[in-house]
C-alpha cells in the first residue's frame, strides 16, 4: 500500500458514484450538467484537502503535494543547521557590535529606546516617578504619610480625609444588632407545636429547658437539622459519586483534538479482534487510514498493541 | 435505492467529507434536493465499500499503544498512541496519535 494507489482509487470511486448517480439526478429531473458541476467540485474539494496526488490534479507544480508537519520541520532544520555554520563567524563579529542581536539566525531589530531602559515597561520606574513628583509638589521635606497612602491606593486624589465616625468595630455599637453573615444561626427556633414552648410562659426559655426539648427531639428520632451547609464527610463522595471518567469533556475530545486540522483517523471494519490481558490484536479490512495529512488505503490490516 | 445497506462511515474519510461539501454547496444553491444529496451518498457508501475491498490490494500492520478502547452497537473505537505503521515496500509511518473507528465486517447488511 502507498499514498499513490489512493489517487487511482479515489478516481475510480468518483466516476462509479457519478455514474451510479445519474439515474437518481434523471429521476429527479435534475440536469447532468449539475452531476458535472459535482464531480468537478468534489475533486476540487479533495485536492484542496492535498492528501494524495490525484489524477485529474494539474501536472504537479510541487512534486509533493503537502509535505505533512515532520518533514516541514526537518527540512526546516536542516536549512537552518547548514546555515548557521556559514553565518557564525559573521554574527561573532555582529555580536562584538550590537550586543542585542541573537544567535541561530534570527537577527532581531534593535529597539532605539533599548539602550536606557525606556522602551521597557517598569513598575518600579513609574513608582520613582510619582514618588518624584510628589516631592516637587510638596517641597516640605515630609510628605504626609496619609496623603502618601492616598496616592498609593489611586484614590482621592485631593488628600480630602473620609468624613464621619471612621472605622468602628462591632462592639461599639453597644447593640447586638449586627446581622449575621456568617450563616444560618445557631439558635433553632423552637416549633409552636412544642408543648414545652407551650406551656412556658413569657416566651422565654432557660437553658435546661431548650437542652430537655433538645434531648426529647433526638429521642423521638427528629434529629437536628443541619444549618451549618453540607455534611462535612459528603464531601469526598462528591468528588466521584455517579460522575466516573469517562464523563470528562477532554477525555473524549482526545481523538479530534485538532479539528480545523485534518484528523488521524482510520476507518474500515474488522474481522477479528483478540485480547489477552493487556496484548490486543486486531485484523482490519477495507480501509482508509489519514496520517500526519495523507491518505493511504488498505486491505488488511494487522495491529498488535498493548493497552 | 439499493436493497442492501452498506456502512456510512467512510463518509468521515476525506474523499466523503468533500463529496459531502460539494452536495452541501448544490443544496445550499437550490439545485439540487436533500433527498437527492442522500441518494449520492448512499450510493458513495455502496462504491467506497465494494472498491476498497476489489480495487485495493495492499497490507499494512502497525504496532502502538492502545490508549482507550470502546465497543459499542457492534463498532470498535481505539485511540491509540505512538503508532507505527508498516507498509509494504517497508515504508515506514508513525504517528503521536491515531484514532480507528471500525465497523464489523461481518455484517454489512446491518448499518
Amino acid at each position: 500500500m502507498s499514498n499513490a494507489a489512493v489517487g487511482d482509487v479515489y478516481q475510480k470511486i468518483i466516476n462509479d458514484v457519478l455514474d451510479s448517480s445519474g439515474i437518481d439526478f434523471e429521476e429527479a429531473g435534475v440536469a447532468s450538467v449539475v452531476l458535472h458541476e459535482l464531480g468537478a467540485q468534489w475533486r476540487k474539494k479533495l485536492t484542496d484537502l492535498r492528501v494524495a496526488t490525484f489524477p485529474w490534479d494539474p501536472a504537479p507544480q510541487q512534486p509533493q503535494p503537502i509535505p505533512d508537519n515532520k518533514k516541514v520541520n526537518n527540512s526546516m532544520q536542516a536549512k537552518v543547521k547548514s546555515e548557521i555554520p556559514q553565518q557564525l563567524p559573521q554574527q561573532q563579529q555582529h555580536m562584538q557590535h550590537h550586543p542585542h542581536q541573537l544567535v541561530g539566525g534570527v537577527h532581531l531589530k534593535q529597539e532605539p529606546n533599548d539602550q536606557d531602559g525606556l522602551g521597557a515597561i517598569n513598575p518600579n520606574l513609574a513608582a520613582m516617578r510619582a514618588a518624584q513628583n510628589i516631592q516637587m509638589k510638596y517641597p516640605t521635606q515630609e510628605v504626609p504619610s496619609g496623603l502618601q497612602q492616598v496616592v498609593a491606593a489611586g484614590a482621592r486624589p485631593n488628600g480630602a480625609r473620609p468624613t464621619g465616625p471612621g472605622l468602628m468595630l462591632p462592639g461599639s455599637m453597644g447593640q447586638s444588632q449586627i446581622p449575621q453573615h456568617d450563616g444560618a444561626s445557631d439558635i433553632r427556633p423552637i416549633p409552636a407545636d412544642e408543648p414545652a414552648w407551650r406551656s412556658n410562659s413569657g416566651g422565654v426559655i432557660s437553658r435546661e429547658e431548650a437542652d430537655r426539648i433538645i434531648e426529647r427531639q433526638m429521642a423521638e428520632g427528629r434529629g437536628m437539622p443541619q444549618m451549618d451547609g453540607p455534611d462535612d464527610d459528603d464531601d469526598e463522595e462528591d468528588e466521584d459519586a455517579i460522575n466516573s471518567d469517562l464523563d470528562d469533556p477532554d477525555e473524549d475530545d482526545q481523538g479530534e483534538a485538532e479539528d480545523d486540522e485534518i484528523p488521524q483517523i482510520m476507518l474500515c471494519t474488522y474481522e477479528k479482534v483478540q485480547r489477552t490481558k493487556n496484548k490486543w490484536k486486531c485484523v482490519l479490512k477495507d480501509g482508509v487510514l489519514t496520517v500526519n495529512g495523507r491518505e493511504y488505503v488498505f486491505r488488511k490490516a494487522n495491529g498488535e498493541y498493548e493497552w | 435505492m439499493n436493497s442492501q445497506n452498506y456502512y456510512e462511515l467512510y463518509r468521515l474519510s476525506s474523499i466523503g467529507t468533500a463529496l459531502t461539501d460539494a452536495l452541501d454547496v448544490l443544496i445550499g444553491e437550490g439545485r439540487i434536493s436533500p433527498q437527492l444529496a442522500m441518494k449520492v451518498l448512499n450510493n458513495f457508501d455502496r462504491v467506497i465499500t465494494e472498491t476498497l475491498s476489489k480495487n485495493v490490494d495492499a497490507n499494512l500492520t502497525f504496532k502502538g499503544h492502545l490508549d482507550t478502547y470502546r465497543f459499542c452497537d457492534e463498532v470498535w473505537t481505539f485511540l491509540l498512541k505512538d503508532v507505527t505503521f508498516k507498509l509494504q515496500r517497508s515504508e515506514m509511518i508513525t504517528a503521536d496519535r491515531v484514532k480507528i473507528v471500525s465497523c464489523n465486517s461481518k455484517k454489512p447488511g446491518e448499518a
